[in-house]
């Protein structure tokens, strides 16, 4: 809503600067956005007066003119115009003005001739659309005068952020209720008194509402003999300030009225309406008819119309018709002031496409009580302003009339909601100053009712902000309220802040990516089409190719960030990201687990001088896992060969524990890697975060240190490959029983010297009883039963 | 032979002060000291002395040898000092070249803005609760005192799975159902995460972000205690030093409610963060509507509360001075590292 200070004061006296008055309607409710000032377009802009006019030495187009600016001198202008005559006043833009458009004034030279300024046209003035030469004020002017004051345009606008519950204030008289609410003024409102010089008006039309669902109220009053004309400068200026065009006089005193009343009203040629009945209906399905925008519209049972007996007129609420609008041939008129159920009037302005001023008004609720005021306001203006006789008498269907709204509360509960120690009689102050008719009774009680343009108030809570906002929100003690429990994280919200800091020690950083992402996505990771991967959450309408679908996994996020980064030249790169995917269910949510996903490219150390030049590798990624593994305490993984087809089929695994798949980990398939135009190996790994938790050592338990010596042996073994190394050292931890502590694999050989398909496997086990220290024979013997087995189940001989 | 002896003495103690290293020292002890030394030597003349000066001269080779003893071993002590000095002057680096950097990684800016949210509220007895980003529209709108057809909640704003469906377009749903969960239990949450509008990607909207709602249900709550709780979150966030100003709004949801700024680093002087209005808008807030208490069956007779929300990424944005939300999720090394 824009607020014109120049208008706003015919209803206010107001003692504070228009800053002021800004800051303490932001502080009650009332947010102004901004403060216009209509002089702000003609900043350096002055009448000169032209003195004379002569050719451009070099150019036959141009013509050098002499002007009086007063005070700023005498100027020599260029200019093309040829509508000039010496003594003519016109608007001179000196060096430093801005036009409407945008283009800078500066001093120039025109072959030779220099031009200390520009005269502008009407068009350059914002004040018509096209114009032919130069603007010529008719009226007597000083020169050096400025052009704003010669325009009356000295008005200043305040710009009102409205939130949702207060579009009363969409309306002048609103907004002046408001303030002298929050200024605790008085406030002269318009009280329109009318001659009614015409016929009877229900000698010239009838109303009949078939659906007061729809329209629970409809009146109408009538002019005769008008005359088309324009409206006087003062109404133009106003609209204008609140951002509306000036048409006609008719069409400005129901735009006026409107932002007077916050009433929206719409204007019928009487004699365009079918026996000058007016049939408030919802639409026959299909029916159709051409709005005020020229465009042939088609219209649903759900879209409530205006129509005579020959058919629709208007759309109810939200647009005229051309069949029945006011043109300069208007002779007699029908006004229209209504009150429409706003959430029809949002539908058919939605499914049309159309929101205009009147229907933004009747979306948001209008008060249904103020329809007749303003058609008497209008019909005032109408008569004042000379543009026609008025009808006499007011045609008003109103078959249920909105009473208004009583809510029974008592001081102590508003106290009590606010933690405020008022009086009554200051609570009932504050909502006396909005109009609120308040009874008080024993013990605090209040009655209050309600007037019903503020149809946003309806409980005790309601009154409770009047109060707090009146009184002011900063003089309200500020008080802590006592904790009865402890403020803790949960185990789950614990792991996964463990988790980043384990990775970020691992040198690993934190990204996040976007939820959702293109239906494309299973394919750049090479999906098979019956791949379960492709059932994806899809949004139904949305905003982007890129944002259709909800994630399934954090591959693509990861790659997308590493795509990212190497474009730009940064190639050594380890992300992590923990976050939710979703998976479609059978019910009606999805599911939503949290997992991590961990990334790896390039160089694993910092870059320098005195820097190793390693390359992450697979052993990296399983080392990622090693740690999560033993940070906390998770029961040992079981690995199987993955073949997912994102991954290299050679360096990737399922990590499984129990017969529960709870992530993977491998190389990037270089199909997938191409698919995102990187060229160098990538590590990928994503765990089911959610499915871990459940298993997370609680607690953790002291072990003593041991009290004895530990005896270390070595022991290289031939195998075949296909034989993996943990299946040898859980086969060498079970017969070593209790006294072997640890079984480390500590080299891996494949070559000429053990043979094809074999690999020669070294462990370092080490020995320790927790009774007494070991000799070298028990352990002897321990390890040639271990050798014996080893050999038996795996056929795996000491390597000589 | 006293003469000799004397004479040996001044030599050999000559020798073993001008020692350069602890092999020439060594071929000095055996020389004069050792078996086949010149010292024995000399005392294998002792023979030819008289019987009285037998001792006298014991007593003086004696007296040599020891003296040449400590001498030897004060002069390898000499060396040795010498040797390691030596040994560490070549073993001086360029201390001043560049050291080798352990790889580290950062955390996100905006799980560090969270982090720090999260901290202050559970110092203050909040814990963290969580809900689903894929709502139903009766958690997300309608029991938020948002029903059907209310202007706030347009299909244009929202993203929908199916029309009863919809990617949570704020973090307040779990608000209510933290509420059915904790029935009849006083309630003090935040509830962090992702919420999604339907808004173009550019450089101040995204059409992700992350919230931190908040929502207090007790006896006795009242607005003055939303003021108290919020005043302590955004000083400790922002600085003791601010201020912070309540300014009335609305929220379907709460009732009264308000926005809380605090004021600019600036002091009001005017900068590119505030653009010169001194105040940053921070959250919205407000106390929880009777009738948002009463869908949960809280008996707002009984109770009362104070819910408020933000958004995560305006404050990453206010505290570091960011100046384009797409930053976030880029993820460009380079941005990251700086946190």
């Amino acid at each position: 809503m824009r607020v014109s200070y120049e208008w706003l004061r015919e209803y206010l006296t107001i003692d504070l600067t228009i800053e002021e008055l800004a800051e303490k309607m932001t502080m009650s409710g009332i947010a102004v956005e901004e403060i216009e000032d209509m002089a702000a377009p003609y900043q350096k802009m002055v009448i000169a007066k032209v003195l004379s006019l002569e050719k451009h030495r070099e150019a036959d187009n141009l013509l050098v003119a002499r002007l009086d600016a007063g005070s700023y001198g005498k100027k020599q202008v260029i200019t093309a115009a040829t509508n000039l005559k010496t003594g003519d006043l016109v608007p001179l833009a000196l060096p430093g003005a801005v036009l409407s458009d945008g283009r800078q004034i500066a001093e120039l030279n025109f072959k030779g001739v220099l031009s200390e300024g520009m005269m502008c046209s009407g068009a350059e003035l914002g004040l018509e659309k096209e114009s032919s030469g130069i603007w010529i004020f008719d009226e007597p002017l000083q020169p050096g005068a400025s052009v704003a004051d010669a325009l009356n345009s000295n008005d200043r606008v305040l710009v009102l952020e409205l939130t949702a519950n207060r579009s009363d204030c969409m309306g002048m008289i609103n907004v002046a209720r408001e303030i002298a609410a929050i200024l605790d003024l008085p406030c002269k409102l318009p009280e329109p008194i009318l001659k009614e010089e015409g016929p009877s008006i229900t000698d010239l039309a009838a109303i009949q509402i078939d659906d007061p669902d729809l329209c629970p109220r409809y009146a109408a009053r009538a002019a005769i003999d008008l005359k088309i004309g324009p409206s006087p400068a003062w109404m133009q200026r106003r609209l204008k300030a609140a951002g509306i065009r000036p048409i006609n006089n008719i069409v400005d005193i129901t735009n006026y009225v409107m932002l007077e009343y916050n009433q929206p009203l719409h204007a019928f040629d009487l004699d365009r309406i079918s026996q000058g009945r007016v049939i408030v209906r919802r639409a026959r399905n299909g029916e159709k008819f051409a709005t005020l925008d020229e465009i042939e519209r088609q219209f649903t049972a759900d879209d409530l119309l205006i129509a005579d007996p020959g058919g629709g007129l208007c759309v109810a609420g939200v647009m005229g018709g051309q069949s029945s609008e006011v043109t300069e041939a208007t002779v007699n008129l029908l006004l229209e002031a209504a009150y429409f159920n706003p959430l029809s009037i949002r539908r058919t302005a939605r499914s049309l496409g159309m929101r205009t001023e009147a229907s933004l008004r009747f979306e948001r609720g209008v008060d249904p009580n103020n329809t007749v005021n303003a058609l008497n306001r209008a019909a005032q203006l109408i008569e004042i302003l000379g543009c026609g006789k008025i009808a006499r008498g007011v045609l008003d269907e109103y078959p249920q009339p909105l009473q208004p709204v009583r809510i029974a509360t008592n001081v102590n509960r508003i106290n009590a909601w606010l933690g405020t120690d008022l009086t009554g009689e200051q609570i009932c102050g504050y909502l006396k100053r909005v109009n609120f008719e308040v009874k008080t009774g024993d013990g605090g009680r209040l009655e209050v009712e309600v007037p019903t343009y503020r149809r946003d108030v309806t409980q005790m809570a309601d009154l409770a902000e009047e109060v707090a906002r009146l009184h002011g929100y900063d003089r309200i003690a500020v008080t802590l309220p006592e904790s009865r429990q402890l403020g803790e994280r949960t185990p789950f919200q614990k792991m996964q802040l463990d988790c980043r800091r384990l990775l970020q020690g691992a040198g690993i950083s934190e990204i996040m990516t976007y939820s959702f992402y293109s239906k494309k996505v299973p394919e750049l990771l090479r999906l098979t089409p019956d791949d379960p991967g492709h059932k994806m959450v899809e949004l139904m309408m949305p905003l982007s190719e890129e944002q259709a679908v909800m994630r399934t996994g954090l591959a693509h996020g990861i790659l997308t960030a590493i795509a990212f980064n190497v474009n730009r030249r940064q190639t050594d790169l380890a992300f992590y990201e923990i976050g939710r995917i979703y998976l479609p269910t059978g019910d009606l949510l999805p599911d939503e687990p949290v997992y991590l996903g961990v990334g790896l490219t390039g160089r694993k150390n910092e870059t320098g001088w005195n820097q190793p030049d390693q390359e992450y590798d697979f052993y990296d990624l399983k080392g990622i896992l090693e740690i999560i593994w033993d940070r906390f305490g998770l029961p040992q993984p079981r690995l199987t060969r993955s073949n997912r087809p994102y991954l290299h089929p050679g360096q990737s695994a399922e990590v499984f524990l129990g017969d529960k798949c709870v992530g993977y980990l491998g190389q990037v398939h270089p199909g997938v890697l191409k698919n995102y135009q990187l060229t160098k190996a990538v590590f990928l790994m994503e765990l089911n975060l959610s499915s871990l938790a459940e298993l997370i050592r609680q607690e953790i338990v002291f072990e003593p240190l041991p009290k004895f010596p530990a005896i270390q042996r070595d022991l290289a073994l031939v195998v075949s490959d296909k034989i993996s190394a943990d299946q040898i050292a859980a086969a060498i931890k079970d017969v070593g029983g209790g006294l072997t502590e640890r079984v480390e694999l500590f080299d891996v050989y494949q070559g000429d010297q053990v043979g094809p398909g074999q690999r020669s496997l070294a462990f370092s086990i080490t020995y320790r009883s927790p009774e007494k220290t070991l000799n070298d024979q028990e352990v002897n013997e321990i390890q040639a039963k271990m050798l014996q087995r080893i050999k038996e189940q795996f056929g795996a001989v000491v390597r000589g | 032979m006293r003469q000799g002896l004397e004479e040996l003495r001044r030599k050999a103690i000559q020798d073993i002060q001008t020692a350069k290293d602890s092999e020439a020292l060594n071929q000095i002890r055996v020389k004069v000291l050792g078996k086949k030394g010149s010292l024995t030597t000399i005392l294998r003349g002792m023979g030819a002395l008289a019987p009285e000066e037998r001792p006298v001269i014991g007593e003086l080779a004696n007296r040599i040898r020891e003296e040449l003893e400590s001498a030897l071993e004060e002069q390898s002590r000499v060396i040795a000092e010498q040797e390691q000095n030596a040994r560490l002057a070549r073993e001086e680096i360029d201390i001043f070249l560049p050291g080798r950097k352990m790889k580290i990684g950062h955390p996100h800016p905006l799980q560090l803005v969270l982090e720090e949210i999260e901290e202050i509220f559970l110092g203050m007895g909040f814990t963290i609760a969580e809900g689903p980003e894929i709502e139903t529209d009766y958690y997300n709108f309608e029991a938020l005192n948002l029903p059907k057809d209310h202007p706030a909640r347009d299909m244009q704003d929202s993203l929908y799975i199916t029309p009863e469906v919809l990617l949570r377009t704020h973090t307040s749903p779990v608000q209510v159902r933290t509420m059915e969960k904790l029935w009849p239990n006083p309630i003090r949450i935040i509830a962090p995460g992702r919420v999604y509008r339907r808004d173009a990607l550019d450089a101040s909207h995204s059409p992700m972000f992350h919230q931190v709602e908040g929502l207090l249900v007790d006896e006795g709550i009242t607005f003055g205690d939303l003021k108290g709780v919020l005043t302590v979150f955004a000083k400790k966030l922002f600085g003791e030093d601010r201020q912070v100003r309540f300014r009335p709004s609305f929220f379907p949801f709460t009732e009264p409610s308000a926005e809380v700024d605090v004021s600019c680093g600036c002091s009001g002087k005017g900068c590119r963060i505030c653009k010169g209005a001194g105040w940053l808008e921070i959250l919205g807030s407000g106390s929880v509507n009777p009738m948002v208490l009463r869908m949960s069956k809280y008996d707002p007779d009984k109770v009362s509360g104070f819910a408020f929300g933000m958004g995560v990424e305006r404050i990453a944005i206010l505290k570091y001075g960011i100046n384009d939300i797409r930053l976030f999720y880029e993820n460009d090394a380079r941005f990251l590292a700086q946190f």
